[in-house]
């Protein structure tokens, strides 16, 4: 069984004329990563409001079909509950940081301090947490006087903590510099190493190649592919995505027939390695 | 309009020395990208340009004015500055008045601000916004709102500060057709951005920063520089690390190059 | 960076509940403004605000805060209530058409030494308690958990706020805006400043609402803390022998005022 199973989604918010999500339906299996990408509006951000509850629970508007959890309808659960199921992580890293804690350590526990989790258990939980994000050397610091990938490491360890089934990254590296990015891209690979189910929203397609087992492409509001992100990606030209510049040369290499024509382009610097070597 | 910075250095309030003699001189027309990790001095750099900070020591010409003689909205005739977050300066009600708001400080007359409004609504792709509320509007449309107040402005000289962050394939090939316009228009650009990839292939100079000071200044090429990108931590471009894997002895920078470089292989 | 005024020191003081501070602070405060003596939050402020201060380990800060804080406001209220406190007759000082009498004199010296006890004990509270312990103290004296949170984080963000102010500030400069010179060019340019503080405090204030939602801010189980509160009997009996005795004191204050009609 699915652990996400979202069927026939659509919505549109209240104050719009157009729909944000047209008839969406796709099946997330436990322990994958899946990637959503899109050009600007495409509705990522919202297809992960609705993922994590908060469509239809805090946004107004009108949606039909229907989302599950863990096979509870999102619909029907309250989302003090979703949100112990599906963890949303979003792409402003100083707007997650609860501002009531005054070091790194007491971030990371406010969610179970909300849930009501002993603090012996709490103490080793964000522990493990502090680990797993590198930010054991920092425990002690403000949250504000984190780099923005640390930040952003911190809002993934604050939910990391909270042992939710799913996490949702929206786009979470939008806002970094690119060591912050690297930081928290090696967070998100821990994480899948671990098995966590993973949903991510992002526009850097060598990251989701070398991330993603499959891949989910958003055209405004409707799904418009699903599969395995090399081949999709291939195609990123059609959707307004971002595409490699080992993509684009292999292209144009194709074009002069330097490279086989039905060779699949490459979107990360090994998978342009292996073409090029032969 | 010339850009002649002498011994350029800046320390804040809190003591940090954000920069420590920098010597640049910028002739009109240049396209330059600054790249460096956060913290290498780049923002303080050009926010010495319209004097958001003055100098500690060492002078800043921009034109014939030397930035400690001048207010910062004097400085807004000469040099036009794209922030980060456009959240910080929208606050009109309408796109359209927001993007005349820079103009009609400048004491145009409304018909020069009118036509210089529908000239940015079109370069920045509004035309269709141009009557909703800037916050009704997603984030990366509210950056295009930003861009378009400061082409409205026509400043011989534009500073933008990470252009490229949250933008898709079409966000980015407008903006390349944006620095185009400018280019056109003989106007300099100087941008601050962590897209190495987008600065090799559309801007003709790159400086790197490091530590407050630059460390190299060039074309493409200085990137080939191993130290280089070490010390300013900067990731090559891709496709030169790719030719690097390879090994190849000259290092391509773009995808046409790169093809290039591949065919005499 | 300090994101909060609280000073991580080891003391007697700093280990107390923070109930039983802020009962504390309310007794002092309700002690200088009921008890009719000239020197009596002069005397409270020596007496008991500073050797608390120094059993806190925090006397320097609080003695320089209340300084500053107090020097310009002391000088504005002698002067005004020196000089034009009504009904005044004792002539002290006079200069001029000016005359400076003692009944002004002294009702300044009542207000500055009665700000300088506010003051005090604000401090004394604020120094030695950890945030995130006020507000687990204020939910368990009943206060909801929101407003708790607000009162604590608006404390931490406050920083932010002004730095967002600045870089606001900065761009608008930058499209041409002057702040400076005549009163016209400051009122116009109080709206470019204010819209995009306010626009952009809403905006966050969704997404941090969201944020906060993610965290299970709103679940309604019971929850735990990870920093631990001491309380004892004793300081439970203090408490209620504090809040009685200022209940008194100001029934007492109450009463003395009616009957002296």
């Amino acid at each position: 069984m699915s652990i996400l199973s979202v069927r026939n989604l659509s919505f549109r918010y209240q104050q719009a004329t157009v729909p944000a999500l047209r008839d969406i339906s796709f099946e997330v299996e436990s322990g994958t990563v899946t990637a959503i990408v899109g050009a600007n509006g495409a509705g990522k951000s919202t297809l992960g409001y609705a993922l994590a509850g908060y469509i239809p629970h805090f946004f107004k508007g009108e949606m039909q079909g229907t989302v599950r959890v863990n096979n509870a309808d999102t619909r029907q659960t309250p989302l003090a509950s979703l949100v112990t199921q599906v963890g949303l992580v979003f792409q402003n890293p100083f707007n997650q940081i609860s501002g009531a804690k005054l070091t790194v350590a007491e971030e990371v526990a406010f969610g179970l301090e909300n849930l009501g989790v002993p603090r012996e258990e709490m103490t080793m939980r964000v522990q493990r947490a502090l680990e797993l994000f590198g930010l054991d050397q920092v425990a002690n610091q403000s949250p504000f006087a984190l780099s923005g990938g640390q930040q952003q490491r911190l809002a993934l360890a604050s939910i990391f903590v909270m042992e939710p089934p799913v996490m949702v990254l929206d786009e979470p590296t939008a806002q970094l510099d690119p060591v912050g990015t690297r930081e928290v891209m090696e967070s998100i690979v821990a994480l899948a190493q671990r098995g966590q189910t993973i949903v991510f929203m992002e526009h850097k397609l060598e990251w989701v190649a070398r991330l993603a087992s499959r891949v989910l492409v958003l055209d405004q509001g409707a799904l418009v592919a699903i599969g395995e992100p090399r081949q999709l990606l291939a195609r990123a030209d059609e959707w307004g995505l971002n595409e490699t510049r080992y993509a684009r040369a292999a292209r144009l290499a194709k074009a002069r027939g330097l490279i086989a024509k039905d060779a699949l382009l490459p979107q990360t610097l090994e998978q342009a390695r292996e073409i090029l070597d032969l | 309009m010339d850009i002649h910075i002498t011994d350029l250095a800046h320390s804040y309030p809190n003591s940090v020395e954000a920069l420590r003699g920098v010597s640049l001189d910028v002739p009109s027309g240049s396209q330059l990208a600054l790249l460096g990790q956060n913290g290498a001095g780049k923002t303080t750099l050009v926010k010495h340009l319209n004097g958001l900070l003055k100098p500690t020591r060492g002078t800043v010409r921009v034109g014939d004015w030397d930035t400690r003689e001048h207010s910062i909205a004097q400085l807004a005739r000469r040099v036009g500055f794209v922030f980060q977050n456009p959240d910080d300066q929208l606050f009109k009600t309408r796109v359209w008045d927001e993007i005349a708001y820079g103009p009609l400080n400048l004491h145009l007359t409304q018909e020069d601000v009118n036509t210089r409004v529908e000239r940015a609504l079109e370069a920045c792709e509004l035309g269709n916004v141009r009557d909703s509320h800037p916050y009704d509007l997603p984030l990366w449309q509210r950056r295009w709102v930003a861009l378009a107040s400061v082409v409205a402005m026509q400043t011989p000289i534009v500073v933008l500060d990470e252009p490229t962050t949250g933008q898709d394939a079409f966000g980015l090939a407008r903006l390349v057709r944006l620095l185009e316009f400018w280019h056109a228009q003989g106007a300099t650009v100087i941008a601050v951005t962590h897209d190495v990839d987008f600065a090799v292939e559309h801007f003709s100079e790159l400086l790197v920063m490091a530590e407050g000071r630059v460390i190299a200044r060039g074309d493409a090429q200085i990137l080939a520089n191993e130290q280089v990108v070490k010390d300013a931590a900067l990731d090559a471009p891709q496709l030169m690390r790719l030719a690097r894997a390879l090994g190849w002895q000259v290092l391509p920078v773009t995808p046409k190059q790169f093809v290039e470089a591949l065919a005499s292989h | 960076m300090n994101q909060s005024f609280f000073l991580d020191r080891a003391s007697g003081l700093q280990a107390l509940h923070p109930l039983t501070k802020l009962m504390l602070a309310l007794a002092l405060i309700v002690t200088a403004f009921t008890v009719r003596w000239l020197f009596i939050s002069i005397a409270l402020f020596v007496c008991i605000i500073l050797p608390l201060a120094v059993w806190g380990k925090i006397w320097r800060e609080v003695l320089r805060t209340t300084i500053t804080l107090s020097i310009p406001l002391a000088i504005s209220v002698t002067l005004v209530q020196g000089f034009f406190f009504p009904g005044a007759q004792i002539v002290l000082w006079q200069i001029g058409p000016f005359s400076l009498k003692r009944e002004g004199l002294e009702f300044a010296f009542v207000i500055i030494t009665r700000l300088l006890v506010i003051a005090g004990t604000g401090l004394l509270v604020v120094y030695t308690t950890h945030p995130a312990d006020l507000a687990i103290a204020l939910v368990q004296a009943g206060a909801p958990y929101a407003l708790a949170y607000i009162a604590v984080s608006a404390i931490q963000l406050l920083p932010e706020m002004q730095a967002r102010a600045q870089s606001i500030l900065n761009a608008q400069q930058a499209r041409g805006l002057e702040t400076r010179g005549s009163i016209g060019v400051r009122i116009r340019a109080f709206v470019p400043l204010i819209a995009p503080l306010v626009y952009g405090a809403l905006e966050n204030v969704q997404e941090r609402a969201l944020a906060l939602d993610a965290r299970a801010f709103r679940s309604t189980r019971i929850k735990t803390s990870w920093r631990e509160l001491h309380d004892s009997q004793a300081q439970r009996a203090a408490r209620l022998i504090l809040a009685a005795y200022s209940i008194l004191m100001i029934v007492y204050a109450i009463a003395t005022a009616f009957l002296s009609r």
